[in-house]
């Protein structure tokens, strides 16, 4: 049997929904499930924290959202990536890194 | 926040979307993972709310929520919430009302262009020809003007009525920035010829009560005195001149004044009348002390060129030294506002603190509601509620009553304002105030309200933090009992003495008031009028007129009327045989009046004789002298023989005392005693340039036989004014205006502030009582008498009541001083003291003895029985 999914890191919900929408713009459930498939099935995101992310980052301005067809033909609410958003995805990912490589050096020194 | 607020009116579209992004959400689980979309079914409307609060904090939620709440609250007890509204909103409504006088009189700013940049000259009447020299000298000002306001009879169509017209120069519309609003305003041409056809501005006020907003107005005259005016324009509506409360109904300029009325000639040419008050805008970037430096100079100058260089050097020397200088007129200038100051401030304290005893009431009233409360404020912390939410909650339902308590002031207001003026204002001296909202009246409203729920709150909020939610919601019926109850007394202690104070205040006043209406006046003022009469009619043919009525028992003339008032007095300085002129600080005050004036007044004669026809304009000047007067420049010589001097030099006059008449008073029935020096109508009438003369008539009973007839045969005596027939009582009355309205409006204000005082000795007695109901049982079952608990309660009662009075007294005593010069009476007065704490003790004790009478009525059993 598969591991159970992990526990999204506190803090990087964000960071993480920036990155899946950089590359194409995607309805609510195509992120979650972007999400699970890049990270082979590791991250799970629930619909309680997804949405609530999601608010929170239109809110600051970093995705826009449009209404459009889903695939089975129903409105969906696409979210793409803004400039400022973009922007605010790269700092976010070095501090990530140099935040990840620290641990990593604390551990395996 | 603006974003979270318009979030929250989106509010129902943006939910909407969520759940439809979510249903989405969900078909498209359970399309790839039909296992895994149970697992995810979470709660959903924790999601929602989850994905909501990123937009809204829930903090602003939180404050809707609560004020919901209040709301339900409020309207759940009806009764309680109406009282409280009212007793707050009585409060209220005299401090808005006290603010909106003060501030109208004494604050506000004059609504015309840069108020603060106007000045006017201190002490504060200068004569016509003075004006102009300082005009022509000054550099500092911009513009500058001269006015002057004062009661004419004017006929707007419907008959002579008294009306008040400003006269001023054309300048005071350029200097203040007021243009028309319809026609024109005064222009520079109305200030030169003397001859040019007499032209008036009128009011917006005016123009609408008494000529019906009529646009057709101009071109249209009206008779004012003895000239008929030409409207050529109408003022803004809110400009009122520059004399808070004293708004004139036209304005006319100055130098057309003796067309209106003959005998004010003297006014526009004499050096030395003092007519005229003068305002001006200081020049921009001149600082007021740099303006007023410059300004000495000019005046300096400006008295050397008016005053004549043939005046003997003592008198010159004496017109030479006036001084004066420029004072910020920003709030105007008014004799209204310097009249009333000292009495609005004293309104001010009183309704700031019924205020204090409204809100002590209040916050008694919120106790009691708190421990009435405390089940529910138990059960909202066992459900987690945090106790700050608690203390907003209650806050918000202070501000709530508050707000509603402003509303209800708002809406009493106006009447309040409406009677409070008419007690001050008579017929001959309007006050012009009304009742205004503006942004100055809602911050001040807004900030009581804030202020009081502040202060009221604060109570009920502490006890509610410590509300013992075990006991409490175990369904305790004890309260906590130690600290509200304390509160409670030491809040009614509060009350007893500001009520204490107030009823000082209030006691002062009417013992003053008393005491003034007790003076003697030195004449009988029972079936006693006065009537104005042309200055051109013959004294000696008036009277016989007069006398020709059928309930006229006597009549006579004089150039002043008994208790004067605002018609004036006529001072000189005085001289006795011929010695060199007293240059005393007082002056003498004199009449002229016709042969039967003294007898008509019944006036004692001490000795000597009455003025009779026969001192007529040609013959030897006699007088008649008053008994304050013979004492105080002859002693114990007989002054019957003596001559009495007036005016100087080549003006010089001697008269011959022939008699000695007793003391009365002369303008006011307050006033200290003075000299008074009668003299025959007949040969003052060069030295005086009256306007107008008084009949003095003696009815032969309190109501005139045909009082019709009278007014028809004063109408023909004085064919170009508005008859004002009056009772001399009358006279009486309205010369104590002020002293009047302040005993009334204290004494009415000190009754509420005792009433409130008292249903709050009785609230929290009661509230004493049945929390001790029990104990109190138990006493008695053990044996104590019914008279003994009625004892310790009322016991009680007295200690709260007797503290309250001592400390009130105390504040009062310490703080009269103030008002000394509002009083005729002694500040420490010791009747007004014993009167104010004996009636304090006595309703407080029938207030505590109603809840004493109900403890001593408990029966043992039905107490014991209780939980």
């Amino acid at each position: 049997m598969a591991q159970p999914p992990a526990e999204i890191l506190p803090g990087t919900l964000d960071m993480l929904i920036l990155r899946v929408l950089s590359r194409e713009s995607l309805h609510g459930y195509g992120v979650a499930q972007r999400l699970q498939v890049l990270s082979e099935d590791v991250l799970q995101v629930g619909e309680s924290s997804l949405y609530p992310a999601l608010q929170r980052l239109l809110l600051n301005g970093y995705v826009e959202a449009e209404w459009g067809a889903s695939e089975n033909n129903r409105r969906a609410r696409y979210y793409t990536l803004t400039a400022h958003g973009q922007k605010y995805l790269a700092s976010e990912r070095t501090n990530f890194d140099r935040y990840i490589n620290a641990i990593q050096r604390v551990l395996h020194a | 926040m603006i974003r979270q607020l318009l979030a929250r009116i989106r509010y129902r579209r943006f939910d909407r979307d969520l759940r439809e992004e979510l249903e989405l959400h969900r078909a498209l689980l359970t399309r790839d993972d039909a296992d895994g979309a149970a697992r995810a079914m979470g709660n959903e409307l924790r999601m929602r709310e989850l994905a909501r609060d990123v937009w809204v904090r829930p903090s602003l939620d939180a404050w809707l929520q609560d004020l919901r709440d209040a709301l339900r609250f409020a309207t759940r007890r009806p009764a309680f919430t109406a009282t409280v509204a009212g007793v707050l909103g009585l409060g209220v409504t005299v401090s808005v009302v006290a603010f909106s006088l003060l501030d109208a009189l004494l604050l506000r700013p004059l609504p015309v262009d840069r108020p603060e940049r106007l000045v006017y000259l201190r002490d504060p009447s200068f004569s016509y020809p003075i004006v102009r020299e300082v005009q022509q000298r000054t550099t500092v000002f911009t513009s500058s003007f001269a006015w002057n306001l004062s009661q004419y009879d004017v006929d707007w169509g419907a008959g002579l009525q008294p009306a008040l017209v400003m006269l001023a120069s054309s300048a005071m519309y350029r200097t203040l920035g007021v243009g028309p609003q319809i026609g024109r305003l005064l222009a520079a041409h109305d200030d030169d010829a003397t001859e040019s056809a007499a032209v008036g501005v009128l009011s917006d006020r005016t123009w609408r009560t008494q000529l019906g907003a009529d646009a057709a107005v101009i071109g249209r005259t009206v008779r004012i005195g003895d000239a008929m005016v030409t409207i050529v324009g109408v003022t803004p509506p809110g400009f009122f001149g520059v004399s808070p409360g004293r708004a004139p109904d036209i304005t006319v300029p100055v130098l057309r004044a003796p067309r209106l009325r003959q005998s004010d000639r003297r006014m526009v040419i004499e050096p030395f009348a003092a007519s005229f008050h003068v305002m001006a805008r200081l020049a921009d970037g001149v600082a007021l002390e740099q303006a007023d430096a410059a300004f000495q100079v000019a005046w300096r100058q400006a008295l050397e060129a008016v005053t004549p260089a043939s005046l003997p050097p003592q008198r010159r020397e004496r017109f030479l030294g006036r001084r004066t200088g420029l004072v910020s007129a920003a709030t105007g200038f008014s004799s209204v506002r310097n009249q009333f100051r000292q009495p609005l401030i004293v309104l001010a304290w009183f309704a700031g603190l019924l205020l204090v005893v409204t809100c002590a009431t209040v916050t008694n009233m919120l106790v009691a509601g708190t421990w009435g409360r405390s089940r529910e404020v138990a059960v909202r912390v066992a459900i987690g509620c945090g106790r700050m939410r608690l203390a907003r909650q209650l806050l918000i339902e202070g501000l709530l009553l508050a707000t509603g308590a402003s509303v209800l002031a708002l809406a009493i207001a106006p009447f309040l304002t409406r009677w409070l003026v008419s007690l001050v204002a008579t017929s001959d001296a309007a006050v012009t105030v009304g009742w205004t909202v503006d942004a100055r009246l809602l911050a001040a409203v807004t900030l009581l309200v804030v202020m009081c729920a502040a202060a009221f709150s604060i109570a009920p909020i502490v006890l509610a933090l410590h509300v013992d939610t075990s006991t409490a919601l175990r369904g305790g019926a004890r309260q906590p009992a130690a600290h509200g109850g304390a509160l409670g007394r030491s809040l009614v202690a509060v009350q007893i003495a500001v009520s204490v104070v107030l009823l000082i205040g209030a006691g002062l006043f009417t013992r003053s008031l008393a005491r003034v209406l007790s003076v003697d006046p030195g004449f009988e003022s029972r079936n006693l009028y006065s009537a104005r009469i042309a200055v051109t009619v013959d004294p000696r043919a008036a009277i016989d007129a007069l006398q020709e009525e059928r309930g006229v028992e006597a009549a006579a003339v004089s150039l002043y009327p008994p208790i004067s008032d605002r018609d004036g007095s006529w001072t000189q300085s005085i001289a006795i045989d011929g010695a060199a002129p007293l240059e005393s600080s007082r002056f003498t005050f004199f009449n002229a009046v016709s042969p039967g004036f003294v007898s008509a007044l019944r006036i004692p004669l001490v000795a000597g004789r009455d003025f009779s026809w026969a001192d007529a304009a040609g013959n030897a000047r006699v007088a008649i002298v008053n008994a304050a007067f013979a004492r105080r420049f002859f002693a114990d010589e007989n002054p019957i023989g003596h001559r009495v001097s007036v005016g100087l030099d080549a003006s010089r006059r001697d008269l011959t005392i022939v008699g000695i008449a007793a003391d009365t008073r002369y303008q006011r029935l307050q006033e200290e005693r003075r000299e008074i020096v009668y003299v025959p109508l007949a040969q003052a009438a060069e030295s005086v340039g009256a306007r107008e003369l008084f009949a003095t008539i003696r009815a032969r009973r309190a109501a005139i036989d045909d009082a019709e007839s009278l007014r028809q045969r004063i109408a023909a005596l004085n064919p170009d004014r508005a008859v004002r027939l009056e009772a001399v009582s009358d006279r009486i009355r309205q010369s104590l205006v002020t002293e009047r309205a302040l005993s009334s409006v204290a004494l009415s204000l000190a009754a509420c502030a005792l009433v409130l005082s008292c249903a709050g000795v009785f609230g929290v007695m009661s509230h004493l009582v049945s929390r001790r109901m029990q104990e109190i049982g138990i006493r008695m079952a053990l044996g104590a008498r019914a008279a003994q608990v009625l004892r310790q309660m009322l016991g009680q009662t007295m200690a709260i009541a007797a503290g309250g009075v001592a400390i009130g007294s105390a504040v009062a005593f310490a703080s009269v001083r103030r008002i000394e010069g509002l009083l005729h009476v002694s500040s420490s007065d010791a009747i007004t003291y014993a009167a104010a704490a004996g009636t304090t003790l006595v309703l407080a004790a029938v207030a505590g003895w109603i809840p004493a009478r109900r403890a001593a009525a408990i029966a043992p059993t039905t107490a014991l029985r209780a939980d």
